[in-house]
C-alpha cells in the first residue's frame, strides 16, 4: 500500500493528531519494508522489534519535523538500534546468512527465478550474496526509499562511502545472478 | 568509480535492463507491496497511538502528582532543572538526535515535566525537544485518543522518576520482555532520546550515582515511601531522564557493537540481580517490582 510521497505531509499531520486513517496509510506501507529489513538480518526476532519501532514512533511522531525520506531514515535508524539492542541483550553477533533453500530455482542464486520470489525471498538474497555493509545499504535504498545521504546518515557513514559500497554491491550481486558486468567487483 | 547516480536509480528502481536486468528485478522483488501478513498488527499500532496522545498521558502524570509529596515533588523539579540545563548546556539534547528526527526526545519530555509541574501545559513544557518540530495545532488535538486503557498500556515514565528503577532492573537481568509496558517504556524513552536503550540506561544510572551525592536525603526518604506502595511510577526522584539524553550517541551504527558504556552496562547486567541492586540501593528493588508487574 505504497502512499505517494508527496501526500506524506498530510499524513504525517493526520497521525501527529491520531488520525488512524493516516496512521493506517503509513503503516501499510512501511511495516513491510521495515518487517523485512529486520527478518533479513534478525529472523527470529523481526516481528518483536518491528513492534518496538512502530511503538517508538508513536511515542515520538508528534514531534517528529521531517519529509517522507526523513520519516523513513527514522524508521529505519530505530529499526537498526532495536537490532542493536538485542544482540548486546543477546550477547551475540550478527547471524552468518546462508543463501535460502526454498528459493524458486533453487539455491544457486544464479538459479533462481527471480520473478517468483516473495518481497522476503528478494531481500533474504541479497542479505546472503553481499556482505553485510553493503546489503544494508541496497536494503537501505530499496526499502526505505532512501536516497545516498540519507543511507550515510542511518549508517553514519559518507555519502561517498555509502556510493562506493552500492557499487560493490551491484556489481556482486550482479556477478551471482550470472550477469557479465563491464567492472571487476 | 562508483556507478553513475542514474544508472544506480534505474537499477534500485528496476527499470534497468541489459547487464543489470537481473539485479533491477531483484530490487523491484524486495520491494514489492506488503502481503497480509507483513501488514498485520495494525491494531496494535494504532493502540500504541492512541496510547502516546497526551490525552492519555495526562491521566496518569496526574497521579503521580498526587501521589508525590510537595518536597519530593519540589527536589525532582530542581534535578529535573539542574539536569536539562546540564545537557542543555553541553549541547546534548540536540546533538544526540537523528537528524531525521530531531523530535525524538519530545515523548519523554514532555511526561517527565507533566508529572513535576502541576498545571503546566504538557505541550509547551518538554523544552529544546519539541521547540524545533511541534507545530501547536498538532499536539493540541490528539484528545480522542485518550482513555483508561490506553494510559496503562503506556507504562511508567520512563523518562522521569521511574527510569532509575527500570534501568536497574533492565540492566541487572530483568527478562527483556519488550511487551512489558514499562520496558516498552523504556524502550520507547531510550529511541526518543536517540539512543539504544542501553546507553540510556548507562546514563541514567550514571547520572543517578552522580545526582544522589547532592541531592537531600530527606526528598529521598520521601520517595522511598512512595516506592513502598508497589507502583512503579513512582520511585526515587531523581528525574534524570533529561540528562540520559546527553549521552551523545550517534544513529544507526551501534550495531557494529564498538559502544564500550553500553558493554561495560552488560557486564553489570550478567553480574548483578535485581533484588540486590535494590537492596543495597533502596530504590532499585521497588521499582523494579513495580514494573515487573
Amino acid at each position: 500500500m505504497p502512499f505517494d510521497d508527496s501526500h506524506f505531509p498530510a499524513l504525517l499531520a493526520g497521525a501527529q493528531r491520531g488520525d488512524a486513517k493516516s496512521i493506517e496509510a503509513l503503516y501499510l506501507d512501511l511495516q513491510p519494508r521495515v518487517l523485512r529489513y529486520l527478518r533479513s538480518i534478525e529472523p527470529r526476532q523481526a516481528d518483536d522489534l518491528a513492534a518496538e519501532v512502530w511503538l517508538a514512533v508513536a511515542k515520538g511522531i508528534r514531534s517528529f519535523d521531517g519529509d517522507a525520506v526523513a520519516f523513513r531514515g527514522w524508521l529505519f535508524t530505530i529499526a537498526r538500534r532495536r537490532v542493536a539492542d538485542h544482540r548486546r541483550a543477546a550477547a551475540r553477533r550478527p547471524a552468518d546468512h546462508g543463501v535460502p533453500d526454498d528459493l524458486p530455482g533453487g539455491s544457486d542464486p544464479a538459479d533462481v527465478v527471480l520473478d517468483r520470489l516473495s518481497g522476503q525471498q528478494a531481500v533474504d538474497l541479497i542479505q546472503a550474496v553481499l556482505p553485510g555493509e553493503q546489503a544494508d545499504v541496497l536494503l537501505l535504498r530499496v526499502l526505505g526509499g532512501l536516497d545516498v545521504t540519507e543511507v550515510a546518515k542511518v549508517l553514519e557513514r559518507t555519502p561517498n562511502w555509502v556510493r562506493v559500497a552500492q557499487h560493490r554491491g551491484l556489481r556482486r550481486l550482479a556477478a551471482a545472478l550470472g550477469e557479465k558486468t563491464s567492472a571487476p567487483v | 568509480m562508483p556507478l553513475p547516480d542514474d544508472i544506480v536509480d534505474s537499477i534500485l528502481s528496476g527499470t534497468a535492463d541489459g547487464e543489470w536486468g537481473s539485479v533491477a528485478e531483484l530490487m523491484t522483488g524486495a520491494a514489492q507491496p506488503g502481503t497480509a501478513t507483513e501488514m498485520s498488527g495494525l491494531s496494535t499500532v494504532l493502540q500504541q497511538f492512541a496510547a502516546a496522545g497526551p490525552a492519555a498521558a495526562t491521566p496518569a502524570a496526574t497521579a503521580v502528582v498526587k501521589r508525590f509529596p510537595r518536597r519530593a515533588a519540589a527536589a525532582l523539579v530542581g534535578v529535573l532543572l539542574t539536569a536539562g540545563t546540564a545537557a542543555a548546556a553541553s549541547g546534548a539534547l540536540t546533538s544526540d538526535e537523528p537528524p531525521t528526527a530531531g523530535s525524538t526526545t519530545d515523548a519523554p519530555l514532555d511526561t517527565t515535566v507533566d508529572g513535576t509541574v502541576p498545571g503546566t501545559d504538557p505541550d509547551t513544557t518538554d523544552g529544546p525537544a519539541t521547540t524545533d518540530s511541534v507545530p501547536g495545532t498538532d499536539v493540541s488535538t490528539p484528545d480522542t485518543t485518550g482513555d483508561t486503557t490506553t494510559s496503562e498500556v503506556q507504562g511508567p515514565d520512563a523518562t522521569g522518576p521511574a527510569a532509575y528503577g527500570l534501568c536497574t532492573a533492565w540492566t541487572n537481568g530483568a527478562p527483556k520482555n519488550t511487551d512489558n509496558p514499562a520496558f516498552s517504556a523504556l524502550v520507547a524513552a531510550a529511541e526518543a532520546a536517540g539512543q539504544t536503550v542501553d546507553d540510556y540506561c548507562a546514563d541514567v544510572l550514571e547520572d543517578k550515582h552522580s545526582t544522589s551525592t547532592s541531592v537531600d536525603d530527606d526528598d529521598d526518604d520521601e520517595a522511598d515511601d512512595e516506592d513502598d506502595d508497589g507502583n512503579g511510577n513512582s520511585g526515587h526522584g531523581n528525574g534524570n531522564g533529561n540528562s540520559g539524553n546527553g549521552g551523545g550517541n550517534s544513529d544507526g551504527d551501534d550495531s557494529d557493537g564498538d559502544d564500550a558504556d553500553t558493554d561495560e552496562a552488560e557486564n553489570d547486567t550478567d553480574r548483578g540481580n535485581q533484588g540486590d541492586n535494590g537492596a543495597g540501593n533502596g530504590n532499585g528493588g521497588s521499582n523494579g517490582k513495580g514494573q515487573g508487574g
